[in-house]
């Protein structure tokens, strides 16, 4: 397999500077994450690996801006979310970062379509405009014939080629993984990481959390945690 | 917004038994809300149907000491005439006829009014015309009527050919001249008006007529009332004897009518509104349990991008899509409420066919149910829209159960609890004061009394003293009807009301009328012998009216222990005293009083004892009477054979009004019993409600601990101590919610108080019991679930999560 191509000289995607995490406890704080600087580059697809507990999902989630307690600076296309208010965080994120979940989440009472509906809503975009992205996407994705179907009535793998479509149907600057394949048998977990690497391949940065060695080689370089530190 | 709309729907009909418990809970809430407001509006707040509805007012006589009363027909000739803040005033008076020659011999009941009273409520008759000023006029032609709608509509069909025609009543032609406008209804229900006759000639304390007026433009009720006042000082010097102590009061007719259950409806209102906030509590923490299981989907979308508000615009969606179905429901109760009050024959309160569910009432129950959507969809919604994503999203579809969640159910039982305690605390008042109303001693024994009216058609009453054999034979013919033991007959029945009459006592020099004091007047009866004994009034002193007492013979009077106490205070012995109602000089109207007997409530259940006074009915006969049957059975047994018994006697004899004194007794008391019975309905509902409430929190907070339980029974505990350990700490926000339930009853039950009889409003009795049972009941509602926890084996327990 060949790394697909980035641009490592232009500005980063994602920057972080000595950013901590901790909880509050009795004993004083506990650290989650501690002084984590990195750098994501446009196009770049980045493995985080690491033990239970090393604090990887947690790092995930202030990519994410799903979790602002944290201290240090983190840039998202040059935008200082750390001095951000929440509203504006919640803005940014919308425009720039698409998620994918170990569990799916996708939204039982919902349609595929309509599904993939929901981010395109949440970005103020217009009536026609998605009925055309969606048509588009569920194309793209070979999911026309089950875009009336509810997710119950998918397989595992089908579920998470919908997660990866709904994040993707916004056209964010960012995807972030959590375990993307975690619940998939290693067929389907492979199809969904050759999905991964077309789309990367086709311009958008992915930051992917995964235990698999197998997964990690789709990327092209992997961030190593432990206690809460790179190594 | 049409997308959450559907979004909303579907999770709706995703979750039908959570939708329903919802749906249901919220329409008892607002149904309840919806009808007691329909009867607001109906009688408090929507004016009355009359032109300028503001400018009527009602002029009462009143006494300082003893209250309101009616006005004589030259008082009110002279305040018409004497006073200047009116541009109308009329009157009237309560009158009955026997309609024939129209099949069936018919007793009508009728308005006796001055010729401008349609005039003055600002109404024109619906066909013809009113009355002429010259036909209340002595002398000139009174034989003229104006129907009532709903009789014109009963009777002749609505057939406006009736007016012109001549119609019999009690024996004389009366000329229909007109008919009165729809829903025309002046505090009673009429068949037809006649006019008044401004006979000058009666006397000033004859206090039969109720005055309405029609204020000038720009007069206010306090410059009106002031004016009355200056013709009735006039009146007192001029008529010293008469009008010394008679005072009088204008007042807002709308208010008027109104004020008797005003703090009844007001009362009913906020406890429909409390009955509200306890559902709004329940269904809370319905949405709070299902919250939980939503937490996923409210971090899914928050990171696919929704904002606060847009989530909190989706969630409240939802809350208000299930309270306006609860609204559509509760307004199809409340319509059903509404049709069975307007449907009942008693008139529980005034404007009763006023009530309807309009489009104000829609409009309120819409209203109602979107601010119920966002009272009890708001804390869901903003626990969940601030919800720890980042946890929940991690955790999978396991919610999460912070300590500000519990605070908040916390915080929801204590309030219902509260509530509910309110409500119950005025529930028990009322019950206690029923209970009260229900065993006061009336004087007499109202069990097993049949009663009826007896007509005479005047053609045979022109002769007086045919009366008594007439009366003897209808006593004698009942007295055959199977079960009965004692028959009686009196011109008045008590719960009726009564007449008072001054007097004078022979030797008794008339006393100057005290300014203020209570008249010196008695309730006069005219009774048949057996009336006492038929009515169990207990003879105190000398003897009863006997059948010697009749016609021509010396006239007797029994009175009560209250006119001894009150006329007799100075100690001369009434036994043996004359007492007439009519003019000294006048030999004939002289009675000796030659007996005492017990009180009775003659005006209502409650009425304070009044002075009264008993002649032989043979000796002061009426044309109507009322017959009362003492029987061994129930007493409507004989009412089937009534009619048949009284026929015997003479064929036109007219019999209405069969009832039971029971029942008469009951329908006095009508009004509380309503109130005991929607506050008792209220508080069952907000009791069950807020029971369920506590029981649905207990079950969901042990059930979220079944795993620590069954840790603490691996570790040993003893079952016992766990369900101890569960109920107390379930117990505490219920019993945080007694204390403030019970501070906030005692403030309010004091709103209460004017409908209470013989129970404080802070009746100790109430406020120790009601606490206690609400306890017992949050204690039930706690221990099931944790009796059920202590039974999960600890190895089932342990594998939960």
């Amino acid at each position: 397999m060949t790394a697909p191509a980035f641009s490592a000289s232009a500005s980063p995607v994602v920057s972080l500077r000595n950013v901590e995490k901790s909880h509050r406890t009795s004993g004083g704080a506990t650290y989650v994450l501690r002084r984590i600087t990195i750098d994501v580059a446009p196009g770049e697809f980045v493995t985080i690996m690491g033990p239970s507990g090393a604090g990887k999902s947690t790092l995930l989630a202030i990519l994410g801006m799903l979790d602002a307690e944290f201290t240090g600076e983190y840039f998202l296309r040059g935008h200082p979310v750390h001095a951000m208010k929440h509203e504006q965080r919640r803005a940014l994120a919308r425009e720039h970062i698409g998620f994918v979940f170990q569990q799916y989440h996708l939204l039982d009472e919902l349609t595929v379509a309509e599904n993939l509906h929901v981010p395109l809503d949440y970005r103020g975009i217009g009536k026609s405009e998605r009925a055309s992205r969606v048509a588009d996407i569920l194309d793209r994705f070979n999911m026309v014939g089950k875009k009336d179907l509810y997710p119950r009535q998918l397989s595992g793998g089908q579920q998470q080629l919908v997660g990866i479509a709904r994040a993707v149907i916004g056209e964010p600057s960012l995807i972030l993984a959590d375990e993307p394949t975690g619940n998939l048998h290693s067929a389907q977990a492979r199809e969904i990481m050759e999905l991964f690497a077309r789309l990367n391949a086709a311009g958008t940065t992915i930051v992917q959390v995964t235990h698999s060695d197998e997964n990690a080689r789709f990327g092209h370089r992997t961030i190593h945690l432990k206690d809460g530190w790179m190594e | 917004m049409l997308a959450d709309l559907k979004y909303a729907w579907r999770t709706i009909r995703r979750s039908p038994g959570f939708a329903l418990a919802v749906v249901l809970t919220l329409a008892l809430g607002i149904g309840a809300n919806s009808a007691i407001f329909s009867v607001v509006h109906g009688v408090l707040l929507r004016p009355l149907p009359y032109g300028q509805p503001n400018q009527l007012v009602r002029i009462y006589g009143r006494y300082p000491e003893f209250g309101r009363t009616g006005t004589s027909l030259p008082d009110f000739q002279d305040w018409r005439a004497q006073s200047h803040s009116f541009e109308q005033m009329a009157a009237r008076y309560n009158a009955a006829f026997v309609l024939t020659g129209e099949g069936e011999p018919e007793r009508v009941i009728a308005d006796r009014v001055t010729a401008n009273f349609l005039t003055t409520f600002g109404v024109r008759p619906l066909v013809g015309r009113s009355f002429l000023p010259e036909e209340e006029q002595v002398g000139g032609d009174d034989r003229v009527v104006i129907l009532d709608y709903g009789y014109w509509q009963r009777r002749f069909a609505g057939d406006e050919r009736i007016v012109g025609r001549q119609i019999q009543l009690s024996g004389q032609p009366y000329q229909v001249v007109g008919i009165a406008p729809k829903n025309f209804r002046i505090e009673r229900d009429v068949d037809l008006y006649a006019p008044a006759r401004a006979d000058t000639t009666l006397p000033r304390r004859a206090e039969f007529m109720d005055v309405y007026a029609r204020l000038k433009p720009g007069v206010s009720v306090q410059q009106a009332d002031a004016d009355v006042a200056a013709v009735n000082r006039h009146l007192a010097e001029e008529y010293p004897r008469t009008n010394a102590t008679i005072r009088s009061e204008v007042i807002g007719l709308q208010d008027d009518l109104v004020s008797g259950v005003r703090p009844a409806l007001l009362a009913f209102m906020g406890a429909v509104a409390l009955v509200l906030l306890i559902a709004c509590a329940n269904v809370a923490n319905l949405l709070l349990a299902r919250a939980a299981t939503r937490d996923r989907e409210v971090a899914v979308r928050v990171a696919l991008g929704a904002g606060r508000g847009r989530l909190m615009r989706q969630l409240l969606t939802e809350s208000v899509v299930l309270a306006l179905i609860g609204g559509a429901l509760g307004l199809a109760m409340a319509t059903w409420a509404v049709a069975a009050v307007r449907s009942t024959d008693v008139q529980f309160i005034p404007r009763q066919a006023e009530i309807a569910i309009d489009g104000t009432i829609v409009a309120f129950t819409i209203v109602l149910s979107v601010v119920t959507g966002l009272l009890f969809g708001l804390a869901p919604a903003l626990r969940l829209s601030r919800g720890s994503l980042h946890a929940t999203l991690r955790e999978g579809a396991r919610g999460a159960t912070g300590g500000s969640l519990a605070r908040v159910r916390g915080a929801l039982v204590l309030g219902e609890v509260a509530v509910a305690l309110m409500l119950l605390v005025g529930a028990g008042l009322l019950i206690r004061s029923f209970d009260k109303l229900t065993k006061v001693d009336l004087g007499f024994d109202p069990s097993n009394v049949l009663t009826y009216s007896v007509t005479f058609p005047s053609a045979k009453f022109r002769d007086r003293d045919q009366a008594g054999p007439l009366y003897t034979s209808l006593l004698e013919r009942a007295r055959t009807l199977p079960g009965v033991q004692q028959a009686a007959l009196s011109a008045d029945l008590p719960m009726d009301g009564a007449g008072y009459l001054s007097f004078d006592i022979e030797g008794r020099p008339s006393r100057p009328a005290r300014p203020g004091a209570a008249p010196e007047d008695m309730q006069p009866f005219a009774v048949s012998p057996d009336y006492f004994a038929t009515m169990h009034i207990p003879l105190k002193r000398g003897r009863l009216i006997t059948a010697e007492d009749r016609a021509g013979a010396t006239r007797v009077a029994v009175i009560s222990e209250e006119a001894v106490r009150r006329f007799f205070s100075d100690g001369r012995d009434p036994i043996g005293s004359r007492i007439t109602f009519g003019n000294p000089a006048d030999s004939s109207g002289w009675m000796t009083i030659v007996g005492v007997v017990g009180n009775i409530a003659q005006e209502g259940v409650t009425a304070k004892p009044y002075a009264q006074l008993y002649q032989s009915i043979d000796q002061s006969p009426t044309r109507v009477v009322h017959v009362l049957l003492r029987t061994d059975r129930d007493p409507l047994l004989l009412a089937s054979s009534v009619r048949g018994t009284v026929r015997s006697v003479d064929p036109d004899l007219l019999v209405n009004d069969i009832q039971t004194l029971e029942n008469r007794v009951s329908q006095n008391i009508a009004r509380p019993r309503l109130s005991v019975l929607l506050l008792g309905a209220f508080s069952v509902i907000a009791l069950l409600l807020a029971a369920i409430g506590i029981y649905g929190v207990m079950a969901y907070t042990v059930a979220q601990r079944t795993r620590e339980i069954g840790v603490r029974m691996a570790l040993g505990a003893d079952p016992h101590e766990v369900k101890q350990l569960v109920v107390r700490q379930g117990m505490r926000p219920a019993l945080v919610g007694v204390v403030v339930g019970l501070v906030a009853a005692f403030a309010a039950t004091r709103l209460i108080a004017s409908l209470l009889y013989g129970v404080s409003a802070v009746d100790p009795v109430t406020f120790v019991l009601v606490p206690l049972f609400l306890i017992a009941v949050a204690l039930l509602a706690t221990y099931l679930p944790a009796r059920r926890a202590t039974r999960v084996p600890p190895t089932v327990a342990l594998q939960t999560e």
